[in-house]
């Protein structure tokens, strides 16, 4: 990464939203993103630092002691402050993220899931990537299970970013609003951000050579099982995004889809919808040309592979 | 209270890990593999094979880069000479780990990798652990158009045995490297080692005379994740089908040398697999005949058809011969008068 001439190292704000993790994980979480901190100052490639950690959990996963830990202990390798907040209640990603959005930070943001480890490059080539001011946020790339959305290997554009690791513009993220909370409490408020990012004139992007390790398991058919919350919030996330995005066509097929499904948290996806949509409590439907949303089975970008046949 | 042994702050497990630095891509993400790893009860022996004073220099400053808790866990190992099994070699001869895992530069640990081993150790610590490997697609590419990379052009598969069976690894190892761990002492005890002839199947041959020694226990996950290029440098692809079939044949041959322990079942295994193999083989021989009685058949029914031809051919030619005959022409006119004749013999219609 090269920055301009005279330019001072940006400051980047790095963000987690914390639900039921162990000890364990946020410290491989710290550990991580430190780390990188520590070899991009090493380069000149970047300025101060924060950790915000955001709790969602019943009761505080950290204490105040531990956090102080933390503090003392990756100071010297240019974090300049820990901070962490028990929310009290579960905000779901997207509201974790909003709350912890501070808009008059650090230029940029990175959002990071608890259960990733960054590598020791992430936030230079990040910030290489985003160095291009037409770019709002860029991702990272995940391993060992890298997403299978298409992204052009040239520039690295894609349809949409995930909130597993992206770079996030300040001033982009505030422009648009920051994250729908309101619609999308889990899944797809990455998906609903990137495209509205996409709407306001600028680019998602993702990184090859940005990396992090996202803890994901196999199962014997090497494929990543589905959880009952991803069950139940990919079916409401699908649903909303479909609606916001003017494709009622594709609501009323998906609902019929979860309606008729023998999967029960299906069903009551659907009925959870459709009750907000009786109650008038959707969003404003946007993109009615189909400027940047893209719906594709039930994929919101074109996928190189499926993971499971 | 006594000295700790020495064997007690002996790491769990001493990872092998061949690299020529051709792929630092991949490298840097089996490092991130392995620094993410849920257990850190291992260390790391990055052997560095044929590779340039530069070359070193520019792995320590990449191993150097990742946390110090891992770098300290670290060490690079320059071979020189040799095949790909040099390295492993030189990697046993260095290592300090209870047990000896392979994990290839090219290779991703899930982050339970160790501590699945752990477990498994300590459930079952004298034999051979082995859990399972899933195999991803990758095509190489340039990203950004300058740097060597790779794209993900399929999903994770599992293609082999989720149980093991020594009587199916005879036939073909379903074992690939990552997925597996020999305690260490048998490498000592047995005079065990990487066949430096091979050119492949090094670690076929070397499970193969670990598990027949000590046995082995299952750990039932994926806990590694390898690539299979579909393009490129790697050995499946860059070695011929006879360097396979040569180097089959050294292994069967250095298993053929001495009698075999087999696990508790193998006998009626055996049995069916005879019993199957005799069945087929008459059962083909059988099915040969009735091809061949088959093929008689449609030889004979060829020949009569020939002839029939042949007759119906003959016949044509004597008809035509009769037909440009000057007797026919001559006996035209009678011909016209006998069709009359035979037309007014017939009983008139109704009435008549």
């Amino acid at each position: 990464m090269t920055l301009a001439q005279g330019s001072a190292p940006p400051a980047v704000t790095v963000q987690t939203v914390l639900y039921r993790h162990s000890l364990a994980e946020v410290r491989r979480w710290v550990l991580g993103v430190a780390n990188s901190v520590r070899v991009e100052r090493a380069h000149g490639l970047i300025g101060p630092v924060s950790l915000r950690i955001g709790d969602s959990s019943p009761d505080p996963t950290l204490t105040a002691v531990q956090v102080e830990q933390m503090s003392e202990e990756f100071g010297p390798w240019g974090v300049v402050d820990v901070a962490y907040e028990h929310f009290g209640a579960n905000l779901g990603s997207a509201g974790g993220h909003n709350r912890l959005f501070e808009a008059d930070g650090a230029p940029y943001f990175l959002i990071l899931n608890p259960d990733a480890m960054a590598s020791p490059f992430l936030l230079g080539e990040l910030l290489a990537a985003a160095e291009d001011a037409t770019v709002g946020i860029a991702e990272a790339r995940q391993l060992p299970l890298e997403h299978p959305k298409e992204y052009d290997l040239q520039t690295g554009d894609t349809s949409w970013a995930s909130g597993a690791g992206c770079l996030v513009r300040s001033e982009v993220f505030a422009q648009v609003g920051g994250y729908d909370a309101e619609s999308f409490f889990l899944y797809c408020d990455d998906v609903d951000l990137s495209w509205r990012v996409r709407l306001a004139g600028f680019r998602v992007v993702l990184q090859p050579t940005a990396r992090i390790f996202h803890d994901k398991r196999l199962n014997l058919d090497a494929v990543v099982e589905t959880g009952e919350v991803e069950l139940y919030y990919s079916a409401e996330a699908a649903l909303m995004l479909a609606w916001k995005y003017s494709r009622l066509d594709l609501v009323d097929e998906w609902l019929e889809h979860f309606l008729t499904s023998p999967i029960p948290l299906w069903v009551d996806a659907a009925h959870a919808f459709a009750k907000r949509r009786s109650d008038g409590a959707l969003p404003a439907p946007i993109d009615p040309e189909g400027r940047v949303a893209q719906f594709l089975g039930m994929h919101f970008a074109r996928h190189r592979y499926l993971f499971s046949d | 209270m006594g000295a700790t042994a020495a064997s007690d702050l002996a790491p769990l497990l001493s990872v092998l890990m061949r690299t020529q630095h051709r792929r630092p891509a991949t490298l840097e993400e089996a490092l991130l593999s392995l620094a993410a790893q849920s257990c850190d009860d291992f260390e790391l022996l990055l052997l560095a094979h044929d590779v340039s004073e530069d070359g070193i220099r520019e792995l320590q400053a990449l191993v150097d880069a990742y946390p110090p808790s891992f770098v300290d866990r670290v060490r690079i190992v320059p071979v020189h000479g040799g095949g790909r099994a040099r390295p492993l070699n030189v990697g046993i001869r260095e290592a300090l780990g209870r047990y000896i895992v392979i994990l290839d530069d090219d290779d991703v640990a899930l982050s339970h990798w160790v501590a699945e081993f752990q477990k498994a150790a300590a459930l079952h610590p004298t034999g051979v652990l082995r859990g399972l490997v899933a195999q991803q697609e990758v095509a190489p590419v340039l990203w950004h158009g300058t740097t060597p990379g790779y794209d993900v052009v399929g999903r994770p598969r599992c293609p082999w045995q989720q149980t093991f069976d020594v009587i199916e690894h005879f036939t073909e190892n379903h074992s690939p490297t990552g997925g597996w761990a020999v305690p260490r002492h048998v490498f000592r005890e047995r005079s065990l080692q990487f066949d430096e002839s091979l050119p492949v199947l090094e670690d076929w041959d070397v499970l193969m005379q670990a598990v027949l020694t000590i046995g082995v226990s299952s750990i039932d996950q994926i806990i590694v994740l390898a690539r299979l290029w579909r393009t490129g440098d790697s050995s499946t692809l860059l070695r011929s089908e006879v360097e396979w079939h040569r180097a089959r044949s050294v292994v069967l041959a250095r298993l053929d040398a001495d009698s075999l322990a087999l696990p508790p079942g193998s006998a009626t295994r055996l049995h069916i697999m005879g019993f199957q193999a005799q069945e087929a083989t008459t059962r083909i021989a059988d099915l040969t005949d009735e091809l061949s009685a088959a093929r008689s058949e449609l030889q004979q029914s060829e020949a009569a058809r020939r002839d029939t031809e042949g007759q119906l051919l003959a016949e044509r030619r004597k008809i035509a011969e009769i037909w440009s005959s000057r007797s026919w022409k001559l006996s035209k006119p009678l011909r016209g008068v006998g069709r009359l004749s035979r037309r007014y013999r017939r009983p008139p219609p109704d009435g008549g």
